[in-house]
């Protein structure tokens, strides 16, 4: 077990200010959650026979049964080909609550979750607990403060750290915020030099990051948003930085149009990272336009090499129709994209690797009183990896606090610089029910994985199975059974 | 002797008509007996008690004790009959102490007996002298009359048959009435009960001048079934009221919960952190439920592109959403809603097209590399390629692919895995820099320790 001693800090610290505010306080909402998974996988295998044994020369050569193998003279030829068929069962428990204290302005807000009970062999579950939030927040005219651990958005993206933020919107639609504290990595709520990303990387940070910026927005209501943002992530050592970037965000109604754009700029390499326009439009009939040009290259923080591998950026233009009838409880949506690579000065002159790439998606959603319908078709077709497939969600609501639905999907997948494809198809049933204060959700569902010339792999049924149980405490609203992400696996 | 007869038939007949066009005696004729009786009470001795039932407290016997046909005619009554039922108020005793005939003397005439009933008018005079009538809403109306509540011997008949004052009939009376209600609700309280306001009120309970009225069994009788449609405020058929309904919500909440309950506001709102909503009640019986919701200003692909509006206005989004609702998608360990179905089956096509960005959510090294690495994907350092068994020259050719999408490389190989051939200390030395590698980017110089052992050039 990883034990961050400031998370712990911090998540007891919040418990030993609820328990009391629990009893005082003007409200305490929240919910605790538990939810179990059995999810079933194919360990990939590596496999070999002495290169002597394989007919042929030259690194790459095939087996008898026209399995791919890469040779080493005087070694071995290796392949990859199925392993043993697992099933690994992830457990999480979350607590959040949100406490008024009875102080007018002061509040409480907290999320932990758990692991407790977990399997290894699922991402990160040597985190048994971690505080995803823990913090107070105060507010008082046109004054926000908070202090904890934090989870803020900007047009940098989503980041959590341990420190505070003063917020102010005192000018009208001007909203200034400074924050800044102790920086954590992202998607973890650890620390920098936690040993998460220590056991995961060699390279990985070996001190931990100061984080501060500045975000300055203005809303004129509905409009007319925009965001500027400056962010800075400084080893506390002050030898190096682990990032520096800027990010701007619009989003505009001019008209019937909805413009949304983002932009984020790299201060290191002096690069743009993303750079996004998107107008949404009316067309009247009830269809609807969205188009979108954008310039994306990833960011990688600097206390990693990547960057300096030069990864190039692609240009993408999309397209969306859209149409919706309220009346008929019905929608449709069909689009597509294309997006071109940037020249990567790295291209061979014996292998062919894609440049560009299409996306092509359309679905719908039906509502017909307590019956609902929603299906989808995505294609993906680029370098690296390419798949077509479509899902399929039928549903019926069972009054207003309970639903259940059968669903369905085949995704073929290919082109992932292996040989071979892969089929997977199945479906199963979800659930979700409400009973007072509790909601139970569930589904079950089998997959058939199947393959295509990859002789050394072996077809498999996949079981997914998943239970939830949300108990909810204070003043929190019951959640309506969502007629969408059924399936979402 | 005819003409006697006829004269006599005449007589009676005059007689007989003047008999009939006479004003039946309704009551007892006051002005005839003054100067008869010391006081009021000697027949009214009920009000100095309040006992209603001794109001008019002589018997018949008192009568004929003169009135048996010799000493003075005969009279024929029987005794009080029983008074209709009423609302008003007995104010005998308890009114301050003021001479009857400040309340029952006859108009225009003067003397101890020349009294009559009291009417409205004599209440009026001193209670409200500047209302225009008796249905005045300056009137203290609870001054002479009792609570709908405590009148319990009136019908529904006669409830029915209460005048309606004209202030009722204003156009306007249905936005004021709540003001007039608070200020004045025990006026109501005379002609309604609390049923009658519950037919309209959903928030009834959570209305203190609605309860201050007291339950009614005859109202609920004559209100059961009774449903009202209510007409749509002017206020709601403003383009963008979904929006810009917060400010007037604010200004006066009960207005709104006067129809909607919390359920219409759970639509849409989940944050009920400024408390408001606490002034509506909850509809447990109806359903939002099976409706196709469309939000104002989010538009199609908002699940993606809703970065802007978020971060400029997150107080806003605060509204709807709870935090815990971002974390679900952001954070990477909730239910995996946020992708398309059978996403982990098929999300390395979308890895590799960096639809979205994966590690804006995901850590690459202890999400992506961890799950790949249990599943046999990730390189565990061995080299020859043999995973990219579809490129026959992966050695030559990868530098494409990793340039094009070195998110994905990364989320199984090492930075150590790519060392081995790109360091610039030892193995194969192959410099990765592309021709564009600006090798004065001194905010990220740190990382060049790791290829290089030193920063080229010097420094840190």
């Amino acid at each position: 077990m990883i034990v961050h001693r400031r998370a712990l800090v911090l998540v007891a610290s919040i418990l030993l200010l609820l328990a009391p505010t629990a009893l005082s306080a003007q409200g305490v909402r929240g919910e605790i959650r538990v939810r179990g998974d059995i999810v079933g996988f194919q360990r990939l295998q590596r496999d070999s026979v002495p290169e002597s044994q394989v007919s042929g020369s030259g690194a790459r050569r095939q087996l008898a049964d026209g399995t791919a193998v890469s040779c080493t003279t005087g070694d071995y030829c290796r392949w990859y080909g199925s392993g043993d068929t697992e099933s690994v069962y992830p457990l999480y428990q979350d607590l959040r609550a949100t406490a008024w204290t009875g102080v007018e302005g002061l509040s409480i807000h907290t999320q932990l979750r758990g692991r407790l009970g977990s399997d290894d062999a699922w991402p990160r579950t040597e985190q048994e607990v971690e505080a995803i939030t823990a913090y107070i927040g105060y507010r008082k005219n046109d004054l926000w403060l908070r202090a904890g651990r934090m989870l803020r958005s900007g047009s940098l993206g989503y980041r959590n750290f341990d420190g505070g933020s003063v917020a102010w919107n005192g000018l009208g639609p001007l909203r200034l915020e400074a924050y800044g504290g102790w920086s954590l990595g992202i998607g973890l709520n650890a620390p920098r030099n936690g040993q998460l990303l220590t056991e995961a990387d060699e390279w990985a940070p070996n001190k931990r990051a100061y984080i501060y910026g500045f975000d300055g927005a203005l809303d004129f209501g509905t409009n007319f948003y925009a965001n500027v943002q400056y962010q800075r992530e400084i080893r506390t050592d002050e030898t190096g930085l682990y990032s520096e970037r800027l990010g701007g965000s619009l989003r505009a109604i001019v008209g019937d149009a909805i413009l949304d754009g983002g932009i984020t700029y790299d201060l290191a390499f002096k690069e743009i990272n993303l750079a996004r326009l998107q107008m949404t439009s009316p067309l009247g009939g009830g269809f609807g336009l969205v188009l979108e040009a954008k310039h994306y290259r990833p960011f990688f923080e600097y206390w990693t090499i990547w960057s300096a591998f030069s990864p190039v950026a692609y240009s993408e233009g999309r397209g969306m129709l859209t149409w919706s009838s309220p009346e008929l409880g019905l929608s449709f949506e069909a689009g597509g994209g294309y997006r071109d690579y940037d020249e990567t000065d790295a291209e061979s002159e014996f292998v062919e690797i894609k440049e560009d790439g299409i996306r092509l998606y359309g679905g719908g959603h039906w509502v017909n009183g307590p019956w609902f319908v929603d299906g989808g078709y995505r294609s993906e077709t680029g370098f690296g990896a390419s798949r077509y497939g479509g899902d399929l969600t039928v549903g019926r609501r069972l009054g207003s606090d309970a639903r259940i639905a059968l669903f369905g999907s085949s995704t073929k997948s290919f082109g992932e610089f292996r040989v071979g494809e892969q089929l997977g198809t199945g479906g199963g049933i979800d659930a979700s029910w409400n009973l007072g204060d509790l909601t139970v959700s569930g589904s079950a569902a089998l997959y058939r994985i199947t393959f295509e010339n990859r002789s050394r792999n072996e077809d498999w049924t996949q079981p997914r199975v998943h239970l939830s149980i949300a108990w909810r405490f204070g003043s929190s609203p019951k959640p309506r059974p969502s007629m969408r992400g059924i399936g979402g696996y | 002797m005819k003409r006697a007869i006829l004269v006599g038939a005449v007589v009676l007949a005059g007689a007989a008509s003047a008999l009939l066009s006479m004003p039946q005696q309704s009551g007892f004729p006051h002005g005839r007996h003054q100067g008869l009786f010391p006081s009021c009470s000697v027949c009214h001795a009920g009000i100095e008690t309040g006992d209603a039932s001794r109001f008019i407290s002589v018997a018949p016997e008192a009568c004929q004790a003169c009135h048996d046909g010799q000493v003075a005619p005969a009279v024929s009554w029987d005794g009080p009959s029983e008074r209709p039922a009423n609302n008003r108020k007995s104010v005998h005793p308890g009114h301050p102490e003021i001479p009857c005939s400040s309340c029952h003397q006859v108009p225009g005439r003067s003397g101890d007996m020349q009294v009559q009933a009291a009417g409205f008018e004599a209440c009026q005079a001193c209670h409200a002298p500047n209302a225009e009538g008796h249905l005045s809403a300056e009137n203290d109306c609870t001054q002479c009359h009792l609570p709908l509540t405590e009148a319990t011997g009136l019908t529904t008949a006669q409830i029915e048959g209460f005048p309606v004052p004209a202030s009722h009939a204003s156009s306007e009376f249905l936005s004021t009435h709540g003001a007039m209600a608070s200020e004045g609700a025990m006026n109501c309280s005379v002609c309604h009960a609390r049923e009658n306001c519950t037919v309209c009120h959903v928030n009834a309970e959570r209305v203190p001048a609605i309860m201050a009225l007291g339950p009614d069994p005859r109202v609920a009788a004559m209100t059961a079934g009774v449903t009202w449609d209510p007409p749509v405020p002017q206020s709601h058929a403003v383009t963008g009221w979904n929006l810009s309904h917060g400010a007037a919500m604010r200004e006066a909440p009960n207005s709104c919960a006067t129809c909607h309950t919390q359920n219409l506001c759970a639509t849409c709102h989940i944050d009920t952190s400024e408390q408001i909503a606490e002034d509506f009640a909850v509809e447990t019986s109806a359903s939002v439920d099976g409706r196709l919701v469309k939000i104002p200003g989010h538009g199609p692909n908002f699940a993606v592109a809703h970065g802007a509006a978020a971060v400029a206005s997150s107080p806003k989004c605060a509204a709807c959403h709870e935090e815990t609702y971002c974390v679900d998608c952001h954070d990477g360990s909730g239910r995996p809603s946020f992708h398309p179905a059978d996403f982990v089956q098929r999300h390395s096509a979308e890895a590799w097209g960096q639809m979205q960005a994966c590690s804006e959510c995901h850590s690459n090294e202890a999400f992506c590399r961890d799950c790949h690495t249990t599943q046999g994907f990730a390189n565990a350092g061995e080299t020859g390629a043999a995973f990219h068994d579809a490129v026959p020259d992966w050695f030559v050719a990868h530098g494409q692919a990793a340039r094009q999408g070195l998110d994905a490389c990364a989320s199984c190989h090492t930075q150590s895995s790519c060392l081995r051939c790109h360091s610039a200390v030892e193995g194969f030395r192959i410099n990765p820099h592309g021709p564009d590698f600006d090798p004065d980017a001194e905010k990220a110089r740190g990382s060049c320790t790791i290829c290089h052992g030193s920063v080229p050039g010097g420094g840190e």
